[in-house]
């Protein structure tokens, strides 16, 4: 193999390896993009939306208190923005439904809310109800934890997957950087091979060359460069042993 | 000494490699796991240092003694570098410590693991995993016999302590020849156990990763449970048969088949180290009888298995041996230390060598009696020289010493005395489990990092038997 065909290779295989390096690189760093926007178009909008039911339910639990003092004109201008405003949440939460278990943990808060908003749909103040807090204690109070826990539950399943995947991109992460690590590691290594060979293979059989003709011109005596390649270099030792025999 | 010629043949050995990492990632291809990069890119990295080298390197008809060990020693230590980065790159349970670990205790075939879900890893996965059990079995004879009877064999201390005077007569052939013998009984023994335990009831690809490790006298199962895993007392016969054999010089294995006179059957070694055997199973059962089982005949196939498979340094585990009384124990640190018989995959001090231990001790006291006799000791009708005595001595003496040094260096880390003594002497000893956190069904995750790199050394110790590494630092005197 010619010496230029040897540079060439080395060179190409390096190449080879960096950009295979490169590519898989990529491929990774593009996988972890695009959970990082998996995770926060699906389970940080859920998130955002099960805070707002939250928020809502916590809202319309203080209207239903000011119904039961009497105060309906505040608390209905609230129940109505609450509602509304969780109405919307749910809906969008359905329509954001992700993950296994998700669907009925939504429809569960669907029915659960039905269940709570009835309650303060129908009339609460100048009635029976109104500053009975025994009323509020067994048929406000049971409804609104047992809401706001289904609405946690949901909370969970979506911080859950948020951790799962986290670890998982954590893990991809590492494979993204590794093989660039590596490739630069093996760069340095075959760098240091690279000069050694062409230190060791070119460089010093051209020295051997140079000293053996020095030598002959001094002795005349047989010339032989010992070259053991099988490239331009044994030719020009070839070449120089013909024209010294025909020099003879 | 020719750097250039030393790197063409560790290429060689990289390129060797490939093949196997080429199966893994067909593997990995056709389960659609998610170790397809981390095959993919150690494939390349594989091919590109075992080829490059051909391109300026010019090839060479003789290696001398130094350039021989060079390339075995930093041969083993470059493909468990390569070799370890599959599991780097998969990530998961390896970490870069867990990773050499791991890889070094697959070529090394000692089956030492980190691992607490095992059946967590892809199939492609645990493929390499075997695999890196039986290039290691098959790897140091190998390359060892193919590179070093090209040198001055005479001047080779790793050939004389690698190669026992049964082993030497038995290797009257040229290195080519030897070379063949020993791969043919190799891959037909892994054939043979391939399909027993598949005829038993094993999926085929279990059965390939169990026999590659049984051969390979590795331990690495594909189970959680390692062997108990199976719960087959057929699988069991059948593993222990095949481990006895693998412990067994190959040489002689071959001689039994063809029908040479020098066989099993003749060996006064194969004799002596098969009644240590059953001794040792004898004293085991009846123990675990009197305290364990009801059954002496549970007794029996519990003892039998763990006393062949640390005495062949296999490492499987058809139960847990933490739970064991401490005579027992005891008995499996001996077999953990003595091992099998040289010239088969097992490392280990090796029975040869404590039979010219104890031989040698005989002609001692008899020279005490009478200090003017020629004494001389024989195995098999064969002298055993002063050399050879004076060599194995010192090799066992410095086994020891070793396995004192990395105890202390381990317990030094806080780990327990009974952990840190019998993991030292199982990795040293390439047998795999030791006892107490490290037990048959335990593993070494909770051995801290530094000690897991100790531990990794001293099984690249036990499997180039000592001397390969410790002689490169002596560079001066090769001259």
């Amino acid at each position: 193999m010619s010496l230029k065909l040897k540079i060439l290779t080395s060179f190409l295989l390096l190449s080879l390896m960096m950009l295979v390096s490169g590519i898989f690189s990529v491929y990774e760093l593009s996988f972890v993009n695009n959970k990082v926007e998996e995770i926060l178009k699906d389970n940080y909008q859920s998130l955002q939306y099960a805070s707002t039911m939250l928020e809502s339910i916590e809202k319309e639990n203080s209207a239903i208190l000011l119904l039961l003092h009497d105060e309906w004109q505040k608390a209905n201008l609230i129940l109505k923005q609450s509602d509304s405003s969780f109405l919307f949440a749910l809906s969008k939460a359905q329509q954001n439904i992700t993950e296994k278990k998700e669907d009925v943990s939504v429809q569960d808060i669907k029915i659960k809310y039905a269940a709570f908003k009835k309650i303060w749909q129908q009339p609460i103040s100048e009635t029976s109800k109104a500053n009975n807090l025994i009323w509020y204690d067994t048929s406000v109070y049971n409804r609104y934890i047992d809401l706001k826990h289904h609405i946690k539950v949901m909370i969970k399943i979506n911080q859950q997957t948020m951790f799962s995947e986290a670890q998982y991109i954590k893990e991809r992460r590492r494979r993204a950087i590794l093989p660039g690590l590596i490739a630069i590691i093996s760069s340095i290594i075959f760098s240091f091979l690279f000069s050694f060979f062409i230190s060791t293979y070119t460089i010093k059989p051209l020295k051997r060359i140079i000293s053996k003709i020095r030598y002959f011109h001094k002795n005349e005596n047989f010339f032989d460069a010992e070259i053991k390649t099988n490239d331009e270099l044994k030719e020009l030792e070839e070449a120089i042993q013909s024209l010294i025999n025909e020099l003879r | 000494m020719r750097f250039g010629i030393i790197i063409r043949h560790i290429g060689n050995i990289l390129l060797f490699n490939s093949i196997f990492l080429f199966i893994s990632l067909l593997m990995a291809i056709i389960e659609k796991d998610n170790s397809i990069i981390a095959f993919s890119y150690t494939l390349i990295i594989s091919l590109l240092f075992g080829l490059f080298p051909k391109l300026f390197v010019p090839k060479s008809n003789y290696l001398t003694s130094f350039e021989g060990v060079s390339v075995v020693t930093l041969g083993w230590i470059i493909t468990c570098i390569v070799g370890a980065l599959p599991f780097v790159l998969y990530g998961g349970e390896f970490t870069f410590i867990n990773a050499w670990f791991e890889t070094v205790s697959g070529f090394t075939t000692t089956g030492s693991t980190i691992l607490n879900n095992i059946e967590a890893l892809p199939d492609s996965i645990l493929f390499w995993r075997s695999t890196t059990h039986w290039i290691g079995g098959i790897g140091v004879i190998l390359f060892a016999l193919v590179i070093l009877p090209a040198s001055n064999a005479s001047r080779l201390t790793l050939l004389n302590t690698e190669i026992s005077e049964v082993a030497k007569q038995n290797f009257r052939y040229r290195a080519k020849q030897t070379l063949h013998i020993i791969a043919a009984v190799y891959v037909g023994l892994t054939l043979l156990e391939t399909i027993s335990l598949t005829i038993a009831g094993m999926s085929l690809f279990d059965a390939i990763n169990q026999s590659f490790a049984t051969i390979a006298t590795g331990g690495f199962s594909t189970k959680n449970l390692s062997i108990a895993g199976f719960h087959s007392l057929v699988i069991e016969v059948i593993i222990m048969v095949f481990m006895l054999f693998s412990g067994i010089h190959f040489g002689l294995l071959f001689n039994t088949i063809s029908g040479k006179s020098n066989n099993i059957f003749r060996s006064s070694l194969v004799r002596w180290y098969v009644i240590v055997m059953f001794s040792g199973i004898l004293l085991v059962s009846l123990k675990l009888w009197a305290s364990d089982y009801d059954s002496f005949w549970t007794a029996l196939r519990y003892a039998s298995f763990q006393v062949i498979s640390l005495g062949t340094t296999t490492g499987f585990a058809s139960t847990d041996t933490a739970a064991w009384p401490f005579f027992t124990q005891i008995i499996l640190i001996y077999f953990t230390i003595q091992c099998a018989c040289v010239g088969s995959t097992s490392g280990g001090l090796k029975f040869d060598r404590i039979m010219i231990f104890f031989k040698s001790l005989i002609k001692q006291i008899k020279l005490l009696q009478h200090p003017r006799a020629v004494k001389v000791i024989k195995i098999d009708g064969r002298p055993i020289s002063e050399q050879v005595e004076r060599q194995t001595m010192i090799f066992i003496v410095f086994y020891l010493f070793i396995i004192f040094i990395s105890t202390l260096l381990l317990t030094a880390m806080n780990v327990d005395i009974m952990s840190a003594f019998s993991a030292t002497a199982a990795t040293i000893g390439n047998v795999g489990p030791g006892f107490s956190t490290v037990s048959s069904l335990g593993n070494f995750s909770t051995i801290p990092d530094a000690g897991k790199f100790i531990l990794s050394l001293d099984m690249l110790l036990g499997r180039l038997e000592i001397f390969g590494i410790m002689s490169l630092f002596f560079i001066r005197s090769w001259k």
